[in-house]
């Protein structure tokens, strides 16, 4: 349940560490509520440390793609309220977490650290399953 | 008559004067009912000709006989075919989920050597995706009985609540029985992190191991994953 206010992780390597919700795209309703898949409007709160890329990313070693107090779109890949699955199961996760996309959809990021929810695949999120290690 | 009573008050109280006097013209009726009774039922005189008997109605005249009333019989009880309509369709749906009764016994809370809380429990999918955790719940409801496995995968907490009897759940097997008896039959608590048993893949990596050992074949149904990347990660 992902709405105004709600602060996720961004798990890419765009340059953001944390990022606020301020909405949710394509929902109706007076308090609409992303889970996973959905993709949302953020406002960058927080950025990684710039060291942080130095020895991963080799010689290109890129500033960050994002600054804090950016708006950008993004897809929420982790959720923290239980969502139901078409076979009975129930999927939840410990923290909200999310991916930084441009305004077309694409990854602004190239690479995800840590386990994104299935649910992505039914939403067509096929180039974020792509980078991400693990889908659950 | 006025004029006597005023005559014989003193004239200091008027409010007793007013109530003397208001009362009489008050109770004058205006409307007057008057109570009848019941009207008494006339019987009727025995013996009516019969040309008056088309002006009497049907009921009374004296041709007509008692009403007849129809009574059904009752439908053949549903409850008497079937007590438990449930438990019935209970056991025929897992007649067909659970043929062999295999994974009926593993969930069975009577069975000490079944699937508890605290256990860490390996379901594999049909779609070749394993998922392993402890085992925090186990809602037991015949056929919909399902089980809260509790895992950290990269360093995530994931739980995912699975239908133990879903068609889909290749199979269920325990990898690790819990060390102690949990005093719960609930073990939320091990969401908090003082709690947290943390990532069980160690533990189900070396359970299939020991399997591939006893049976001589590769193991199988490992999180292909979470072993080496997992483990660069340090998860």
């Amino acid at each position: 349940m992902i709405q105004l206010k709600t602060m996720l992780n961004c798990i890419d390597n765009s340059g953001a560490a944390i990022v606020e919700c301020v909405q949710v795209m394509k929902k109706r309703g007076i308090r609409p509520a992303a889970n996973i898949g959905d993709r949302i409007i953020v406002v960058v709160q927080k950025q990684r440390s710039f060291g942080q890329e130095g020895p991963g990313g080799s010689g290109l070693s890129i500033a960050n793609k994002v600054r804090r107090g950016d708006i950008r779109h993004a897809v929420v890949v982790r959720a923290h309220k239980e969502q139901q699955r078409k076979d009975g199961s129930y999927i939840r996760f410990d923290d909200n977490a999310c991916v930084l996309i441009n305004k077309s959809g694409d990854p602004i990021g190239t690479r995800l650290t840590g386990v994104v929810g299935a649910e992505l695949r039914d939403k067509k999120w096929s180039k974020i399953l792509s980078l991400a290690p693990l889908h659950v | 008559m006025a004029q006597t009573t005023l005559f014989r008050t003193p004239t200091c109280c008027w409010r007793s004067f007013v109530r003397s006097v208001l009362p009489q013209t008050q109770h004058t009726r205006s409307h007057v009912s008057v109570h009848v009774g019941r009207v008494e039922k006339l019987d009727l005189p025995p013996g009516v000709p019969q040309q008056f008997w088309s002006q009497l109605p049907k009921r009374l005249r004296p041709d007509q006989g008692k009403r007849k009333i129809i009574i059904h019989e009752h439908p053949p009880s549903e409850h008497e075919a079937c007590k438990e309509p449930e438990k019935a369709i209970h056991a025929e749906q897992m007649k067909l989920l659970d043929p062999t009764g295999a994974r009926a016994r593993l969930f069975d809370p009577k069975n000490p050597d079944g699937a508890k809380a605290g256990d860490i429990i390996m379901a594999t999918f049909k779609t070749g995706e394993p998922f392993s955790g402890v085992a925090l719940s186990i809602k037991w409801r015949g056929p919909h009985t399902s089980v809260l496995l509790r895992n950290q995968v990269t360093r995530v907490g994931t739980e995912m609540d699975i239908k133990v009897f879903s068609p889909l759940v290749q199979s269920m097997e325990v990898a690790q029985k819990a060390t102690k008896r949990p005093r719960r039959a609930r073990l939320f608590y091990l969401r908090q992190p003082k709690h947290d048993v943390g990532s069980v893949q160690k533990t189900v990596d070396q359970y299939l191991r020991q399997r591939a050992m006893l049976t001589g074949g590769k193991p199988q149904g490992g999180r292909k994953a979470g072993g080496p990347r997992g483990g660069r990660r340090g998860a």
